[in-house]
């Protein structure tokens, strides 16, 4: 069945708009209400769109990716922050205020440069 | 735009109140589409009672684009020609005659009608956005058009807002102001926040190859930045945490996927004029997939057991 969720907010552009009904089936968004064009291809899995559901590592950049967990991933990561003499943490205007105020904190951790979209 | 301060309003203020609307180097019909039916030019509001009709919609664009071709006014600057543009209006405001029949491509009867426009309005709300930021002069094209808004405040009300292209890029400036006082671009290498646009910003340390490790989360800059700069993103490590696939994501060591913010996890995001708004969680991430956050807070244990 198909169930309407209300009032969701669309994580796309800066205008935020808080009016979108989204279409969900089976824990599967099958269609947007009010959303703009943008807005619905980012709540709908568009064809050729690549998701991740496991982390990935490679040693060397023209090697393939190897499966890994979390642990390996996020120990390697932390490996790569502590050993670099000064780590760039930058990116962040895709995603909501709890994971940047730890990523301040990871920042400061390690002595980094820490930027977002708004600087370029 | 930290030398000249920044004149902010909410967006129910503009559509509540705003007369006149310039768009300076955004095109919202194509980047932001909901942005003028909502907010800015079509929306009915409590002042505005018949919504585009009271209303004057002034384009800044070199190009032709669908947003200009609804504008009352549009001003076709040449390209990276926007400071003599914002120049010349506010010295058209001050009372100075222009002595030539055409400032940066723009004929100047037309900027005596803008300005005139401008001048008269009740409330006025400039939106501002990367063909502006992005063209020659920068930042300085920015502290230009802050003070063409200061000076026309001697007159009436005008405000001013960067059009935002991520939906929380505010909500990073905002919660990196809060920690350290600096909006973006905050250096820690010292062990205290500093703050020096072009030195301690991403861009410029990469394209000086300044930095020997870069972990990217929840932006593409191997689509975006400049190629001097993706150059030295291929040559050092590289962590990415993105959902999906992405040129960025192609020249990493490491990829850790995350839950998508404001589908499948809740969180926090400011919009363009500052307002927070609680996102909401529509579906289930995919099995063991893991928000930003949760990430972020296991590596933060590791590299605290690591130093």
């Amino acid at each position: 069945m198909v169930k309407v969720v209300r009032n969701v907010v669309c994580p796309f552009c800066g205008t935020l708009c808080d009016d979108l009904e989204i279409l969900v089936e089976d824990n599967h968004i099958v269609g947007t209400r009010h959303a703009c064009r943008i807005g619905n291809a980012k709540f709908m899995h568009f064809e050729g769109a690549v998701r991740y559901t496991e982390p990935l590592m490679r040693e060397n950049k023209k090697d393939d990716f190897k499966k890994v967990d979390y642990e390996t991933a996020i120990e390697e990561t932390a490996r790569l922050l502590t050993e670099a003499a000064l780590p760039l943490i930058y990116g962040w205007s895709a995603t909501e205020c709890h994971a940047h105020m730890y990523g301040v904190e990871l920042a400061e951790l390690v002595g980094a440069v820490i930027d977002n979209t708004a600087s370029v | 735009m930290q030398d000249v301060g920044y004149p902010v309003c909410t967006l129910g203020e503009v559509k509540n109140r705003a007369d006149v609307v310039i768009y300076w180097g955004s095109n919202p019909m194509h980047a932001h589409p909901r942005h003028m039916s909502r907010y800015s030019v079509f929306a009915r509001g409590f002042f505005r009672e018949r919504g585009r009709e009271d209303r004057t919609l002034i384009v800044v664009d070199p190009r032709e684009t669908d947003s200009a071709k609804l504008a009352d006014i549009h001003l076709q600057v040449e390209p990276h020609k926007d400071y003599e543009l914002i120049s010349a209006m506010r010295a058209v405001l001050k009372g100075f005659e222009l002595q030539t029949d055409k400032v940066a491509g723009v004929p100047a009867d037309l900027i005596y009608e803008a300005v005139e426009i401008c001048k008269n309005a009740q409330f006025g709300q400039l939106y501002f956005a990367m063909g502006v930021t992005m063209t020659r002069g920068k930042h300085r094209n920015i502290d230009n058009a802050i003070s063409l808004v200061i000076d026309l405040n001697a007159y009436t009300k005008f405000g001013l807002m960067p059009m935002r292209g991520h939906y929380n890029v505010n909500g990073f400036n905002q919660v990196l102001t809060w920690v350290t006082g600096y909006p973006f671009g905050v250096d820690f290498s010292r062990g205290y926040p500093r703050y020096n646009p072009g030195e301690t910003t991403a861009n410029d340390l990469l394209q000086r190859g300044e930095t020997d490790m870069m972990l990217n989360i929840a932006s593409d800059p191997g689509a975006h930045f400049p190629q001097k700069a993706v150059q030295h993103m291929a040559k050092i490590p590289l962590v990415c945490i993105d959902p999906h696939e992405t040129p960025t994501t192609q020249l990493a060591n490491i990829i850790i996927p995350p839950a998508i913010a404001g589908v499948e996890v809740e969180g926090t995001a400011y919009r363009m004029d500052g307002v927070p708004i609680q996102l909401r969680k529509v579906i289930d991430p995919p099995e063991g997939v893991l928000p930003d956050r949760e990430i972020l807070k296991m590596l933060i244990k590791k590299v605290k057991e690591m130093l």
